[in-house]
C-alpha cells in the first residue's frame, strides 16, 4: 500500500468513528441553542438563531443545580468509599495468606456477575425496614459495595507491590495498619482512581435503584431529575425540552473534563483488570 | 503470583519472643477485611435473604407488615407461568445474541485501527470512542431518542433507507436499543483491548514479519490469539451488563411505547410501581437473582483466570 493510500484510509476512519460517536453529542449541543418550536424543522447539525433561552430556563427553573450537585455528592462518596474498602479487601486477599482466602475470593468472582438491578427491589425493601430509604445512604451504600473493585484490587495488589517492600517495613517495626498506609496506599493509587471511576459511572447509571429509594425531588440524581421533567412536563415540552438539552450539555461537558483528567489511568487500569491473576 | 504467608518467610529472622506481635498482624489483616464485608453483607446477602423470605407471602397494600397472609410457593408457581416475565426473559436473550458478536467486531476493529495509528492519533482517537461510556445511559438515550425523532438526524436516515417513520416503532425498538448501546460500551471495550494490544511483546511482531507474514496473518495468529484473555473478559462485562437492561427501554418508554414486560427488570418494576404487589416482585427478582447466579457460576468456571476458581 502506497502512503498516500495508507493516510487517507486513515482519515476516512477517523471521519467515520467520529461521526459516530460525537455526532449525537454535536447535535445535542447544536439542539440546546434552539427553542422547542424550531428543534425540529430546518437543517439539524447546524445552528440558526443560536439562544441561551434553554440554559436561562434550566438553571433558573429548574432544579437543574440541585440534581448536578447530588450526582457529584452521591456518586462522588460511593466511589471514595468504595474504593477505598475495595483497596482494603484486594490488600488483605492479594498479600495474606489464611483460612478462607480462596472461598471469599470465590465469593468476590461470583458476586461480581450478579447483577446489581437484581439486587435494587431487595435493596429497597430491606432500607425501607431499616429507615434509610430516601436518604443519601441510601443511594451511597449499596453503591459502594463493588465486587468488580474487591476483584480488581486483588489482581492489582498480587502484581504490584513487592512483599519484600512490605516485609522490610514490618521487620523496622511498622504496625499494619502503617505498613498499609504508608506503603500499600502509594501502590494503589492509580488502582484507587480507576475503580473510583468505575463506582462513580456506575452508581449514577444504576437508575433503578434510585428511582426505587430516592423518592424526594430534592435528593434525585441528574438522571431522575431529567426524566422527571419527562414524565410531568408532557403538556410543556418547551420547558421539558429547555431543561433536558441544557441539563445533558453540561452534564457531557463535566464528564469529559472528569474523563480527559483521568485519561492516562483508565487503559492501564481496565486492562489489568481483563487479564492478569 | 500467589501471595504467601509472610509470617512464615520472617519466622526465623523473628523469633519466638515475637508471637505476639505476629498474632496481632493477623488480627490486623481480618480487620482489613471488615468494611468491605459488612457493607458487603447488608447490601448484597441480606437483600437477597431477605427477598426469599417475602416471597412466601401475599399481603395486601393495606398490611402493615409485608410478611402477612403465608401462601407457600404459589407465587413461585406463577412466575413460572408468567409470559411477561418470561417474555421479557426471551428479549434479553435475543439482545445478548446480537449484542455480543457486534461488540466482539466492532471492538476489535476499531482497537486494531486505533492501535496501529498510535503514533499519528496519539490518544486522540481513544478518548474520543471511550467518551459515550461517561454520559449517564438515561441521558445518551434522551439524546439518541430525540434524535429518532421526525426531523431529526435519525429519523432522516430512516426515510433515506426507505424504513419510514418507525425507529421506535415496537417491532424496531430492540434495535434502537442496540444501537444506543453499542455507542455507549463499544468505547469502553475497546479501551480494553487497546491495553491487550499495546501489551503484546513488539518481538513477536518482528519474528512474524521474519517469517514473511502478511499484515492479515500478524493479525489472525498473533493478535487474535494473544487477545483471547481479553475477549473473554468482555464478554462477561456484556453478559453481566445485559442482565442489567432497564435505563435504556424505560427511558424509550417515555418516548414511545415500550411494553411493560420489555426486560425482567422493566416487569419487576412495574409489578412494585404500578401493581403494588412487593411479594409477588421479590418472588420475581428472586427468580432473575437465581439465574443470574447460574451464569456467574458458569461464568466464573469459563471466564476467570485458573486461580480465582
Amino acid at each position: 500500500m502506497t502512503k498516500l493510500g495508507h493516510g487517507s484510509i486513515t482519515i476516512v476512519v477517523i471521519v467515520l468513528l467520529m461521526v459516530y460517536f460525537l455526532l449525537p453529542l454535536w447535535w445535542v449541543v447544536v439542539a440546546s441553542t434552539k427553542v422547542y418550536a424550531n428543534a425540529f424543522t430546518g437543517i439539524s447539525l447546524w445552528f440558526q438563531n443560536p439562544t441561551l433561552y434553554n440554559y436561562v430556563y434550566a438553571f433558573t427553573s429548574s432544579n437543574l443545580l440541585l440534581w448536578l450537585y447530588n450526582s457529584i455528592i452521591e456518586s462522588g462518596a460511593a466511589g471514595v468509599i468504595g474504593a477505598f474498602f475495595a483497596a482494603m479487601m484486594g490488600y488483605t486477599l492479594g498479600k495474606f495468606s489464611f483460612r478462607g482466602r480462596n472461598a471469599l475470593t470465590l465469593l468476590v468472582a461470583v458476586a461480581l456477575m450478579i447483577p446489581s438491578t437484581a439486587i435494587a427491589y431487595p435493596t429497597f425493601v430491606l432500607e425501607a425496614q431499616l429507615g434509610i430509604a430516601n436518604t443519601y445512604w441510601a443511594m451511597v451504600l449499596p453503591s459502594a459495595v463493588s465486587a468488580f473493585g474487591a476483584y480488581f484490587m486483588t489482581i492489582y495488589a498480587e502484581e504490584t507491590i513487592p512483599k519484600e517492600v512490605l516485609d522490610a517495613a514490618r521487620v523496622d517495626g511498622a504496625s499494619e495498619l502503617r505498613v498499609f498506609r504508608s506503603i500499600a496506599i502509594p501502590y494503589f493509587k492509580p488502582a484507587l482512581v480507576t475503580v473510583f471511576i468505575i463506582i462513580f459511572a456506575a452508581t449514577w447509571n444504576n437508575y433503578l435503584l434510585a428511582l426505587f429509594v430516592l423518592r424526594s425531588g430534592s435528593l434525585f440524581m441528574i438522571p431522575q431529575g431529567l426524566e422527571s421533567v419527562l414524565i410531568n412536563g408532557s403538556s410543556f415540552p418547551q420547558f421539558q425540552y429547555a431543561i433536558q438539552m441544557a441539563g445533558s450539555v453540561v452534564t457531557v461537558l463535566l464528564m469529559a473534563g472528569l474523563f480527559l483528567s483521568l485519561e492516562k489511568y483508565i487503559e492501564a487500569g481496565l486492562g489489568l483488570g481483563a487479564v492478569k491473576g | 503470583m500467589a501471595a504467601q504467608s509472610w509470617e512464615s518467610a520472617t519466622r526465623h529472622q523473628i523469633g519466638h519472643e515475637n508471637r505476639k506481635v505476629l498474632k496481632l498482624a493477623r488480627l490486623a489483616h481480618l480487620f482489613f477485611l471488615l468494611p468491605f464485608l459488612t457493607l458487603f453483607f447488608l447490601f448484597v446477602i441480606t437483600p437477597i435473604f431477605y427477598t426469599f423470605g417475602l416471597s412466601f407471602f401475599n399481603a395486601s397494600v393495606a398490611q402493615a407488615s409485608l410478611f402477612t397472609n403465608y401462601v407457600g410457593g404459589t407465587q413461585y408457581a406463577r412466575v413460572l407461568g408468567d409470559s411477561n416475565f418470561w417474555g421479557g426473559y426471551e428479549t434479553m436473550l435475543y439482545f445478548t445474541l446480537l449484542w455480543v458478536p457486534l461488540m466482539f467486531v466492532l471492538s476489535f476493529l476499531i482497537a486494531l485501527f486505533l492501535d496501529s495509528r498510535r503514533g499519528k492519533l496519539g490518544s486522540l482517537g481513544k478518548v474520543m470512542v471511550f467518551l459515550p461510556y461517561g454520559v449517564p445511559t438515561v441521558i445518551g438515550t434522551l439524546m439518541w431518542g430525540y434524535m429518532y425523532t421526525p426531523g431529526a438526524p435519525m429519523a432522516s436516515l430512516y426515510a433515506l433507507l426507505g424504513l419510514g417513520n418507525q425507529a421506535l416503532a415496537p417491532g424496531y425498538i430492540i434495535y434502537a436499543m442496540l444501537n444506543i448501546i453499542v455507542w455507549e460500551w463499544v468505547g469502553y471495550n475497546v479501551v480494553i483491548l487497546l491495553a491487550g494490544l499495546g501489551a503484546i511483546p513488539k518481538t513477536f511482531y518482528d519474528a512474524a514479519r521474519l517469517d514473511g507474514a502478511s499484515s492479515w496473518q500478524v493479525t489472525r495468529h498473533v493478535k487474535l490469539p494473544m487477545l483471547k484473555k481479553y475477549f473473554a473478559f468482555i464478554a462477561m462485562l456484556a453478559i453481566i451488563g445485559d442482565q442489567l437492561l432497564f435505563n435504556e427501554p424505560f427511558t424509550l418508554s417515555n418516548l414511545s411505547s415500550v411494553p411493560f414486560g420489555f426486560t425482567p427488570n422493566l416487569y419487576i418494576f412495574h409489578v412494585t410501581y404500578f401493581l403494588s404487589e412487593f411479594n409477588y416482585a421479590a418472588a420475581i427478582a428472586f427468580v432473575l437473582i437465581a439465574m443470574s447466579f447460574v451464569v456467574a457460576v458458569i461464568g466464573v468456571r469459563f471466564f476467570m483466570p485458573e486461580k480465582s476458581r
